[in-house]
């Protein structure tokens, strides 16, 4: 990771580097032309498109939009179990948000993670790996949350992204044929009930159809799942939002997020488990809460 | 390791046995095949005998074989074999030394019943230092993992368990074993596979305890791996795939025969407990542990779970009614409430008692019934699982009380 972050950071370096030196050519140029001749400035087509070309970053904007938390997925409905373990905790001592993230993200790296991996390496086995994560997914809660999720993007990109990728490269195409399968019903649950995917796997297909590296779509997955369970702390006054988002920034998060791709990159989707048996019965037990904020 | 056990033990791998269970006829129980090597004990006790259903007439016809598993015949029609067998998977010194491997297959023909037990808890012995460990685990085992590798540090000698269980139409089976108590340093891993004919019922307990509370054992283990996994056999009568060409005679007649066997994977449960920081990942549970319920003959057992899980008091809910109820709120209440009602106050006021967290919920279409458990102590979850099977009632009826001893 830190060699990718260097190499990032050198990039990002560049590129504000090279956009001020095109701005203090266009000063320039503005200052030494004449003021009646900017209106031609503006019109001369190369300069225009030079201009863009060093502002393309379809990367980052891709990784951005995926990454908003205005994202229409209902994320914000589910707390991954964080409102039913305060629940279940004493509240002395003070829970700490720190030690709920850390279950938290060793849990969904170690039982989704090889999926959205697998599932970004292999687009087509995408309705196969789906049944094979629901059958894995035994806590009812955090299905459920997982399809509503699942679906939501599902709906996102067949209404919104899809039209931006080739229909030709084959994440996409296997998106168009698990759409089908799910249409079919042969896809879906054992008694042909249409249902949608899980969110993991169809996150690993529509980041490779949006041309993400798996590294970057990793990352993001589990860094918006840091954010949803911080925002929902937020919302259930464990911390503040100042406090979320030095969490969110600091150097403990990235260094839980490195650890949890490392040491999930190689697992056989066979070999996920759930490695925080606790987690499954907080949130199986969610729905056991007196008063709920959230849905999971 | 030299075997005490005369040929023809020496014969196959050390640790491996073989049950076949079938029906003679009338509908007898009996197992036809009961193979077992060192370190490995299979041993059959008192069979829990069966009446016979009030409707069903006496000398049935003894029960179609196993093949012809896509006739679906009517449930009261249905062979009930006289007794269901008992029988206990035991190892040598009541545990798993490091290195030790063992493998059960088995097989339960149709319309067969078998209940599995333990007479206590499996212990897993601590490895020594990679040093002094003589030999690696066997990779001779090809049925341990088909699909990848089971241990992630294949250097570490780790003890396995694995069991592969088909349970063909209408065959039930219920394991029930002592939890396993990992010893401090031990690793050990475990991979129980159940194929399942339609009509066929599982009903599957497994569960681990922090290891040696006495000796400040607390989750010190190296690693422990359990996967469960539940795999559907659903006969598809072969398509005609002759469409195309329809003088294909051969095709045709192999049609008449072949019904296409579709496996598909009902659930898998998977725990994973290695690695630093394990302790405060489990804390506060001293025990941790799965049920699997499915198939008709444990749908009772499977609906009790479901509708005692809604009925529980919401969390952090005041109780306007009764402050203070404990067992002695309960007692005086007594004639008011009705008996189900007073055992189910009783048994949560223990559960609270014993810091017992549970959930249960349907899973795969409602296919099954899983449940999630866990405990401050090994006693208090016996206890806990005890009173649920209990006071339901269908396991100790269906399956005898073998059934009940491994837990509370």
């Amino acid at each position: 990771m830190s060699s990718d972050d260097v190499e990032r950071k050198l990039r990002d370096e560049i590129t504000s580097l090279e956009s001020e030196l095109l701005r203090a050519r266009t000063r320039l140029k503005a200052f030494t032309t004449a003021s009646s001749q900017e209106p031609q400035l503006q019109q001369d087509p190369s300069i225009v498109l030079q201009d863009r070309s060093r502002f393309q970053i379809s990367t980052a904007h891709v990784l951005l939009l995926l990454s908003d938390s205005a994202l229409p997925l209902g994320s914000f409905a589910f707390s991954s179990g964080l409102e039913s373990y305060l629940a279940h905790r004493p509240s002395r001592p003070a829970p700490s948000i720190l030690s709920f993230l850390s279950l938290s993200l060793s849990s969904v790296a170690s039982t989704l993670l090889p999926y959205l991996l697998t599932a970004f390496k292999e687009p087509t086995a995408l309705a196969s790996l789906d049944d094979t994560l629901d059958a894995c997914t035994l806590c009812h809660v955090a299905r459920r949350a997982s399809i509503a999720q699942g679906g939501a993007l599902f709906t996102l990109w067949e209404r919104a992204f899809r039209a931006t990728v080739d229909s030709e490269v084959p994440a996409a195409s296997a998106l168009a044929q698990f759409a089908r399968d799910m249409k079919e019903g042969s896809g879906s649950d054992l008694d042909g009930e249409v249902r949608g995917g899980h969110f993991a796997p169809i996150w690993g297909v529509v980041t490779l159809a949006m041309g993400i590296s798996i590294t970057d779509s990793a990352y993001a997955f589990l860094l918006n799942h840091a954010k949803a369970v911080l925002s929902a702390a937020v919302r259930a006054s464990l911390v503040g939002p100042y406090k979320a988002q030095s969490v969110l920034a600091g150097e403990w998060l990235r260094q839980k997020i490195a650890k949890c791709l490392e040491d999930n990159w190689e697992i056989h989707i066979d070999d996920a488990g759930q490695d925080v048996p606790l987690m499954d019965i907080w949130i199986g037990r969610h729905e056991k809460l007196y008063s709920r904020i959230f849905n999971s | 390791m030299p075997s005490p056990f005369p040929a023809p033990f020496h014969s196959t791998t050390p640790g491996s046995g073989t049950v076949h269970l079938t029906l003679l006829p009338p509908s007898n129980p009996s197992f036809s095949t009961l193979n077992f090597t060192y370190p490995l004990k299979l041993l059959p006790s008192r069979a829990h005998p069966l009446p016979p259903l009030p409707s069903a007439p006496e000398g049935r016809p003894s029960p179609p074989p196993a093949s012809s598993s896509g006739s679906q015949s009517p449930s009261d029609a249905l062979p009930r074999p006289t007794s269901v067998p008992l029988l206990f998977v035991l190892t040598y010194g009541g545990g798993l030394l490091a290195n030790d491997c063992i493998h059960l297959s088995l097989t339960l023909d149709a319309h067969t019943r078998l209940t599995l037990a333990t007479q206590g808890s499996t212990k897993i012995y601590k490895a020594p230092s990679p040093t002094l460990s003589s030999h690696q685990p066997p990779d001779s085992n090809p049925s341990l993992n088909p699909n990848s590798s089971l241990s992630p540090q294949p250097s570490k000698p780790i003890s396995s368990q694995t069991l592969h269980c088909t349970l063909h139409p209408h065959s039930s089976l219920f394991y029930s074993p002592h939890p396993t108590q990992p010893f401090a340093t031990s690793h050990y891993a475990q991979v129980q596979i159940f194929t399942l004919h339609p009509g066929a019922s599982l009903g599957l307990l497994d569960w681990v305890s922090e290891g040696r509370r006495a000796r400040g054992e607390s989750w010190d283990f190296g690693g422990w791996r359990g996967r469960n996994e539940v795999w559907l056999i659903t006969p598809t009568p072969s398509v005609a795939q002759s469409e195309n060409e329809p003088e294909n005679a051969s095709k045709q007649e192999d049609k008449g025969n072949n019904t296409e066997h579709k496996r598909r994977l009902l659930l898998r449960d998977s725990v994973i407990l290695e690695g630093s920081g394990l302790k405060p990942r489990m804390s506060p549970l001293g025990i941790i542990g799965t049920l699997i319920l499915t198939g008709p003959l444990l749908a009772p057992l499977a609906g009790f779970f479901i509708s005692e899980f809604e009925l529980l008091t919401r969390i952090g809910a005041r109780n306007w009614d009764a402050p203070t109820m404990g067992r002695s709120a309960v007692e005086e209440q007594t004639p008011l409430i009705p008996p189900r009602e007073k055992w189910r106050l009783e048994r949560q006021a223990q559960e609270k008692a014993d810091g017992v967290l549970w959930t249960a919920a349907r899973v795969r279409s409602e296919r099954a019934v899983v449940v999630k458990f866990g405990a401050r102590e090994v006693q208090g979850a016996r206890e806990w699982v005890g009173a649920m099977l209990r006071e339901e009632g269908s396991v100790a009826r269906e399956f005898g009380e073998g059934a009940l001893m491994g837990v509370g």
